[in-house]
């Protein structure tokens, strides 16, 4: 997905008044139009420096930074933020304005009509999942979550190509946040905006990021990956450390069930009949077999018990304890696994359709090629 | 209404009616211009007398006229030096000072004092006004940098330009505290120009003091009243226009 | 009296040398003791009825409506009221005017910013040194007196500094009651129009309660020198209570 307007640091340097080491030291970076760039690291490292200079919130001591190709000084400050959107933790609603006229402050400015606005408005509050009710409410009125949707909606108001998010889901809760994080991956897949997010949060930042920019002090980019290259090969010890122990473990919720090749397994579809399954479980090597009846799964039955009954009706199957969708992470599928001590999850779509097993020799695959 | 309100509104509402009954027991038929045998209240003096009227609404007028020049002056200077005060940080410090000296400066020194060089009406503005600065600077300042970072921030980072910050944002959130300042500005320069009888000038304050001098108690009476009574209301009237000015903080529903 | 215009002394500074101009017989020592005596009596009253009865009240966490309508009411009853209905009374009641009347107009001025300030200080004692205090079995008088008042010293302080200084200012208006005390040479010069007297008035008077105010700051720092740093230290009360509170070992 590279359409979009990619932004380009180049050299880029801030030095603070009054501070003799540069905050940002010589950072060259690109980020590909219609991509999430996750900037993250230690404190100190330069990020949110970093990310506000993109819209000259701080001025650069040194460098350049594009955006579409045209330098970031070329037009007037006001103009330039007006064209992106700018997303803070604290979320920075204005307390004397409802929600609608929060939403609104970007195209008010921007001169459109009445009517427009309050389209836009509207279509905004739908997109980050809020009530219409609650255009008419003050920012005191509504809980952290929302108050974190309202500056979502606020910051796109205007449509702007580039979406600046300074730790925008830090300062709710971690159950709120996973759902947030959730709905920004759902609304890019539907606007495609060019996002560059501050985090301090790995898990974030793995979750979140198309790519991911780890920072040293000083601005330093130590590694500059897509997630899943990051934690497979970090460049470095700072950036190994910094992904944290169990990087495997991170990896393993990149990848969904889906990526797996769910054909084999120790299934079998009742049409083979009584000998049909008799067979397959000789070659079972667990004892264990998973019977399919038109593409749903019945249940697990064992050798004993299928030796014994004369037709397969007679039989009578343990209901699966392991179940999972094709769009669940492959840490979901190891969890549940473990926790449900089977040797193997049932996956099924959400129609209950029987999509293959997933055992974990296969979730050991999955990650190592 | 409780019924300890009720108790209370009943209870001053009887005090009022004996302690009316009981001036009006004192009233004999003697001359209204001088106060002879003297029951303090000469309630003939207040309500039957025609110049008494104009007199109490010039009174009035005079002091409310005096009031206001000095506030709204005040706030137009204060308003200067707290844009200055933003601006250059370190001068808040010296602004401080200065408008706090001003305060300390007896008030009937520095009605004499100015008197002694200008017309009466020109010192008592002059210092009338200087009173009100410390109070509205402070406020003012305290308003503008109450307004949360956040919310500054994301204005900026919007695209809101300065000036516009200023007057959508920042002012806005800041009016509370402002009008707070206004009105103990206002209450406390209704007070001070009383003071100001002693340069002949005084609002109601000149009735007190011409009651004093002519041993008239009623006057003493009806001045000191109507003198709390305007304050009162004043204070009042921006306690309401606090609340007016912030719907926002009003409705607050956890969710 | 003077002999015209032609003899009054043409500016302050003269004014002050220049003794038998003077419209007003009294000299300046005479005056300025009178003022300083009045202020004096009123600021001991103010302290003696103000403080112990917002410590008591503070310290049962009572009156918090009373404190804010006392600052309410003293702010909007005007000084010359309470100086007027003041004279009436002790006029009707042939007390003449001095001293008592003013110094009880004084003391009613001065009160309000003198309890609602230890009202303040004492609410806002840090509550974890009255509980330690508390649990080890202090009386109610004794957590007031040896822990909420040494705490809420400084901001006590700075009340009573509040209240001294509005009542040493306000004095002077005594005088264009009948009374004596430096107002007496702004009566007078006011009267006459002698400006240089009304000048020289308005500078002792000035000069007065600006020595008040810094004096008093001055005597603040000397005598509470752990009380005028900010909140952060505890005092040396509540390291103690804390001390003992705490088991040994640590």
């Amino acid at each position: 997905m590279s359409e979009g307007t990619a932004i380009t640091l180049t050299g880029v340097t801030k030095t603070f008044q009054g501070s003799t080491e540069p905050a940002v030291r010589s950072l060259d970076l690109e980020v590909a139009g219609g991509s999430i760039v996750v900037l993250i690291g230690p404190s100190g490292c330069g990020k949110t420096t970093t990310l506000r200079m993109i819209n000259r919130l701080i001025e650069p001591s040194g460098g350049t930074i594009t955006i579409a190709g045209e330098d970031i000084r070329g037009r007037s400050v006001t103009e330039l933020r007006r064209s992106i959107g700018y997303v803070i933790q604290q979320v920075g609603l204005f307390p004397h304005r409802t929600i609608a006229q929060n939403v609104a402050t970007v195209p008010k400015v921007l001169g459109w009509e009445k009517d427009r606005i309050r389209t836009r408005v509207e279509e905004l509050v739908d997109l980050v999942g809020l009530d219409r009710s609650l255009l008419q409410r003050f920012p005191a009125e509504l809980s952290g979550g929302q108050q974190q949707r309202v500056g979502v909606a606020r910051a796109l108001a205007a449509d702007p190509p580039v979406l600046l998010m300074d730790e925008p889901f830090g300062a709710v809760d971690p159950i709120v946040r996973g759902r947030l994080q959730r709905e920004l991956l759902d609304l890019q897949a539907q606007v495609h905006k060019t996002i560059v997010l501050v985090t301090h949060d790995i898990d974030e930042a793995v979750v979140l990021g198309d790519k991911v920019a780890v920072l040293n002090v000083g601005g330093e980019l130590e590694q500059y990956d897509t997630p899943d290259g990051m934690l497979a090969d970090p460049a470095s010890e700072f950036v190994a450390s910094f992904l944290g122990a169990e990087r495997s473990i991170k990896r393993l919720s990149l990848s969904r069930v889906s990526d797996l090749d769910l054909r084999g397994g120790i299934w079998v579809d009742v049409s083979v009949g009584l000998d049909g399954v008799r067979a397959a479980m000789a070659d079972s090597p667990a004892g264990w077999l998973g019977l399919v009846d038109d593409h749903r799964f019945i249940g697990w039955i064992s050798a004993d018990p299928l030796a014994a009954v004369a037709s397969l009706d007679d039989l009578d199957p343990a209901p699966p304890l392991a179940r999972i969708r094709p769009e669940s992470s492959l840490r979901e599928a190891l969890e549940i696994i473990l926790t449900s001590r089977s040797a193997a999850a049932v996956v099924e779509d959400d129609t209950g359709r029987f999509c293959g097993l997933v055992e974990l020799e296969a979730i050991r695959r999955g990650l190592a090629g | 209404m409780t019924r300890r309100h009720a108790l209370a509104w009943g209870g001053g509402a009887v005090a009022l009616v004996v302690a009316a009954l009981w001036a009006r027991a004192q009233i004999a038929g003697l001359d209204v211009e001088t106060q002879a045998t003297n029951p303090i209240v000469r309630w003939e003096w207040v309500f039957l007398r025609e110049e008494t009227r104009t007199e109490l609404w010039d009174a009035t007028y005079q002091h409310l006229e005096l009031t206001f020049i000095a506030v709204g002056a005040g706030t137009v200077i204060s308003a200067a030096l707290s844009a200055v005060a933003l601006r250059l940080r370190w001068s808040l410090t010296p602004i401080t000072a200065f408008t706090g000296f001003l305060y300390t400066i007896p008030s009937v020194a520095l009605f004499g004092l100015l008197r002694s060089r200008f017309g009466n009406v020109v010192a008592a503005e002059v210092a009338l006004t200087s009173y009100t600065l410390l109070v509205l600077v402070r406020n003012m300042v305290a308003g503008i940098d109450g307004v949360p970072a956040a919310v500054t921030d994301a204005a900026d980072g919007l695209g809101l330009s300065r000036s516009r910050r200023l007057l959508t944002v920042e002012l806005p959130l800041a009016l509370p505290v402002i009008v707070a300042g206004l009105r103990v500005a206002t209450v406390t320069t209704v007070g001070l120009v009383g003071i100001t009888a002693i340069i002949q000038l005084g609002g109601l304050g000149s009735l007190i003091f011409d009651g004093f001098g002519t041993q008239y108690y009623t006057k003493i009476v009806v001045g000191s009243v109507l003198s709390v009574l305007l304050a009162v209301v004043l204070d009042l009237m921006f306690n309401r226009l606090e609340i007016l000015l912030t719907p926002w903080a009003r409705r607050r529903v956890a969710q | 009296m003077n002999g015209g215009l032609s003899g009054q002394p043409s500016n302050f500074i003269e004014w002050f040398t220049d003794l038998e101009n003077r419209a007003s017989a009294a000299p300046i020592p005479e005056q300025m003791w009178l003022t300083v005596w009045h202020s004096a009596v009123a600021v001991l009253v103010v302290i003696v009825l103000a403080v112990p009865l917002a410590v008591v009240l503070a310290h049962h966490r009572r009156g918090e409506l009373a404190a804010s309508w006392i600052i309410n009411i003293g702010r909007a009853v005007p000084t010359i009221t309470i100086v007027g209905l003041l004279v009436i009374v002790s006029l009707r009641n042939g007390f003449g005017l001095v001293p008592w009347p003013i110094i009880i107009a004084l003391v009613l001025l001065g009160l309000p910013p003198a309890f609602t300030n230890t009202y303040a200080a004492v609410r806002g004692v840090e509550p974890s040194a009255v509980s330690a205090a508390q649990a080890m079995g202090f009386s109610h008088t004794q957590v007031m007196l040896r822990v909420e008042l040494p705490l809420a010293l400084p901001v006590i302080f700075a009340g009573v500094r509040t209240a001294a200084v509005q009542i040493v200012a306000t004095e002077p208006l005594a005088a264009f009651f009948g009374a004596e005390g430096l107002g007496a040479y702004l009566r007078s010069g006011l009267s006459t129009r002698d400006f240089a007297e009304v000048q020289a008035g308005a500078v002792l008077v000035a000069g007065v309660a600006i020595a008040v105010e810094l004096g008093l700051i001055l005597a603040g720092r000397l005598v509470l020198p752990e009380g005028v740093r900010r909140s952060a230290r505890t005092s040396r009360a509540a390291r103690r209570l804390s001390r003992q509170a705490a088991p040994a070992t640590t």
